[in-house]
């Protein structure tokens, strides 16, 4: 092997170890603020720089998922990082928008008690890449509770609201409960599997046996069919699928604009998790061709009533953000539908989709958060015209608009015809029309927010408005948009296509998992 | 009974009935279950086997090697989850000034002095007690946290016998803030001090590594002064014991804040969300 697989597991311990030693600086260092500025910069900018790194190995260099044994034990003795394309795409996709967001955050966030944070916002990233590059089935549950915890705690940052509280709090208690959902799942998966490693518990569905755990101990048909049933509950909650939406919403309405952001990754990550069971875990396998094929026509209706349901959301709300919200649950509803297919165009339109949602997300509320500020307000009647004080923030939310609604030529139209083309494809075209119907709906939608933002009398009088250096992160995540969309064709081929077959490749994330025991 | 109430029934008797199915068609296994699994039997066998010490981890409490080293990474991220709560808590209760006591006097705070007496006598036994669960970790069922959360009994003592103000003028938030980075930093530097070792010794070493393994021989002391002590189980279990006992006692200092001081402080903290 010709290189050292140390980095994605350096990248989770490296942002954790820094988040436990940030309280000791912001105690000991004069100048707190621009100390702690740098500090979260370099860290996330480190974490990133590793994702690149892992990116470039796992596709330009390496034929195999590439995988780290954690003190050295070898699976399933131990817990491993296994990286295969799909985990090492998330995982730049993942490392790049936290790093963006963090930079967005050191200019946006003005206020005090900045250290618990900045803390927050580095577990927060620390419990997304451990989600997405683990190898283990437990490992995957307690990244997950990282990953929770963090996000309810940035949530609940502007303590002061009562509606602030009531939403974090809300999220909380739904989000602990549908956790502990996993946990079930995971007792069954070790019951009747004996085992918690992935490639284990996907070579004992194809019926195979592995060192160490054996054969399966039970009736593997019910526990299986229990353990994806709580699986799938726990992430669709996480995904804010129909109809366990309802905190999406809320959550991006009292979160911090960078924070409400970030909510996009936890979405995804949801959908990314759904993926790798239904794919990974279970995609080799033969033993239960109706458990799964039920599982996935059930994924492509909730999908479709979330598109709907949500677009029809975001007609009535009033709060800027809470619309997002909605259009993210809209977005997971498509995102959904395209994994419940499950041909290769579907699933390259499905993992393509979630990485533009994420990418327009960000843009949309760091252009949101800036234009509220200015307006003072995130009702979508008081922002009159506080587009025209701040027009390069004006542009860029236009765009996001475009990028997320899917107008060519930008990347969210190259995803959402993707999956338009895959249902056509298997003579699915009802469910074709659904994308095309939801996403007018929400387009009307979005048009009443750039309305207000450009042509309504103010209110209130605006201050003079300084953009600049806030608006540096929507600027370059509108280039990141153009970029992708114009380089479509050549994603498709050197990124997307290996992502899908290496996906489906269930033998070779099997054989790496088996050859890194060794002799 | 309203549709909600009716919907949600339905929601949590289904769940359960597939999950009593499940069990009852068997698909956690033959039952009652006879013998060992595969993985536990591997566990038991290799834990303190010195005949055979490739995947031996030091320490005879399967228990704790199965905690910190075989599933280590898990209990490391673990801990990092108890520290969000706590870092969570400060996030939204931290005071930049925090409520005094009118009174300077010791005795007109709390209870009665015989009450106080018995706490401070209690004390020093809950802090043995507690510091021999930690440090008796690697040898005996305990551990760091459970250690530390024996340790947390002291300082709820202190708050209901002495009052907050009392615990608030001998061990601030910020004492404890700092004492708790210091305990994680104990867990941090446990964790990548394998790589440092391999990297001095020109060996390949593991993130979290303990005993040596066929392909990175890096071994942590196992026994110090012929006493067991389970390589990087006893430090890991040390740290966790101060990190824990220093994390409860913030999180009760801070719950125990009177809710009217709060309120007058959170009026003045109006800013908008976006």
């Amino acid at each position: 092997m010709s290189m050292n697989p140390i980095f994605p597991g350096l990248t989770t311990t490296t942002l954790l170890i820094s988040c436990f030693v940030l309280p000791l600086f912001s105690f000991a260092v004069k100048k707190r603020r621009k100390f702690l500025d740098a500090y979260v910069l370099i860290f996330t900018f480190f974490a990133e720089l590793l994702a690149i790194i892992t990116f470039y190995n796992v596709f330009f260099v390496l034929s195999e998922p590439m995988v780290y044994k954690f003190g050295g034990w070898v699976p399933p003795i131990g817990i491993i990082y296994e990286v295969d394309k799909l985990n090492s795409l998330f995982g730049l996709m993942t490392a790049t928008i936290v790093f963006l967001m963090v930079a967005y955050s050191t200019m946006y966030m003005k206020r005090d008690r900045i250290e618990w944070f900045y803390t927050l916002l580095l577990s927060l990233e620390t419990g997304l890449l451990g989600m997405i590059y683990t190898g283990d089935a437990f490992n995957l549950f307690v990244m997950l509770e990282v990953t929770n915890i963090s996000m309810y705690c940035l949530t609940a940052f502007y303590r002061a609201r009562g509606e602030v509280v009531d939403s974090a709090l809300k999220y909380a208690m739904l989000g602990a409960v549908t956790s502990s959902f996993y946990f079930v799942a995971l007792i069954f998966f070790y019951a009747s599997y004996g085992t918690l490693n992935m490639a284990d518990l996907s070579s004992k569905a194809s019926g195979l046996s592995f060192p160490f755990t054996g054969t399966p101990y039970g009736n593997i048909f019910v526990g299986t069919a229990i353990a994806v049933a709580f699986t799938l509950w726990t992430f669709t909650f996480k995904a804010g699928l129909f109809p366990n939406h309802f905190w999406v919403p809320d959550v991006n309405s009292a979160a911090p604009a960078p924070v409400a952001a970030l909510s996009g990754l936890v979405v995804s990550n949801g959908a990314y998790v759904t993926i790798r069971f239904l794919y990974t875990i279970f995609g080799g396998t033969n033993l239960f061709p109706a458990l799964f094929d039920s599982i996935k026509l059930i994924l492509i209706i909730i999908g479709s009533f979330s598109a709907i349901f949500a677009s029809l959301l975001m007609l009535l709300q009033k709060d800027v953000k809470r619309l997002v919200g909605c259009s993210t649950i809209f977005h997971m509803g498509l995102i959904f539908m395209g994994i419940g297919l499950g041909t290769d165009l579907a699933l390259k339109a499905a993992i393509f989709h979630i990485i533009n949602h994420a990418v327009g997300k960000a843009l949309l509320f760091t252009s949101i958060g800036s234009l509220a500020a200015y307006a003072g307000s995130k009702r979508i009647d008081r922002l009159g015209s506080v587009g025209r004080y701040a027009p390069t923030t004006f542009t860029a939310l236009m765009v996001g608009v475009l990028v997320i609604e899917g107008l060519p030529p930008f990347n969210g139209f190259m995803s959402k015809f993707m999956l338009y083309s895959a249902f056509l494809e298997v003579g699915l075209a009802p469910v074709a029309i659904i994308i095309i119907v939801s996403t007018a709906i929400a387009l009307m939608a979005w048009m009443r927010v750039l309305f207000s933002a450009w042509f309504k009398k103010p209110d209130q009088k605006i201050e003079k408005v300084r953009e600049f250096p806030t608006v540096i992160i929507p600027v370059i995540l509108v280039v990141i948009c153009i970029v992708l969309g114009l380089l479509t064709p050549t994603i498709d081929s050197a990124i997307l296509t290996p992502t899908v077959s290496s996906l489906k490749n269930v033998d070779s994330y099997i054989q790496a998992a088996l050859s890194s025991i060794g002799g | 009974m309203n549709t909600k109430t009716v919907i949600s029934l339905l929601v949590i008797i289904s769940s359960l009935l597939a999950i009593s199915y499940a069990i009852a068609d068997q698909a956690t296994g033959v039952i009652p279950q006879t013998g060992l699994r595969n993985l536990a039997s591997f566990y038991l066998e290799n834990t303190l086997n010195p005949s055979n010490k490739s995947y031996w981890t030091a320490s005879p409490e399967a228990t704790s090697a199965i905690v910190w080293d075989y599933r280590g990474f898990d209990t490391f991220f673990e801990t990092s989850v108890f520290y969000l709560a706590i870092v969570g808590c400060t996030l939204v209760f931290e005071l930049y000034e925090p409520p005094k006591s009118k009174t300077t006097k010791q005795t007109e705070l709390g209870l009665t002095i015989i009450v106080k007496v018995i706490t401070k006598i209690v004390g020093i036994l809950i802090v043995c007690v507690s510091a021999s669960i930690a440090l008796h970790g690697q040898l005996t069922p305990g551990g760091g946290f459970q250690g530390g959360a024996a340790l947390a009994v002291l300082p709820i003592l202190f708050i209901i016998t002495m009052s907050r103000f009392a615990l608030d003028r001998k061990v601030n938030d910020t004492s404890m803030i700092i004492i708790r980075a210091l305990g994680l930093c104990g867990i941090g530097i446990t964790v990548i001090l394998p790589l440092f070792l391999g990297f001095i010794t020109n060996n390949n070493a593991y993130i979290i590594q303990n005993q040596m393994k066929p392909d990175a021989l890096v071994s942590l002391p196992s026994t110090i002064a012929d006493k067991m002590m389970g390589g990087s189980l006893w430090m890991l279990n040390v740290s966790e014991y101060i990190a824990v006992g220093a994390g409860f006692t913030l999180a009760f200092l801070l719950l125990s804040l009177p809710e009217r001081s709060f309120k007058k402080i959170l009026e003045e903290e109006k800013y908008a969300t976006y």
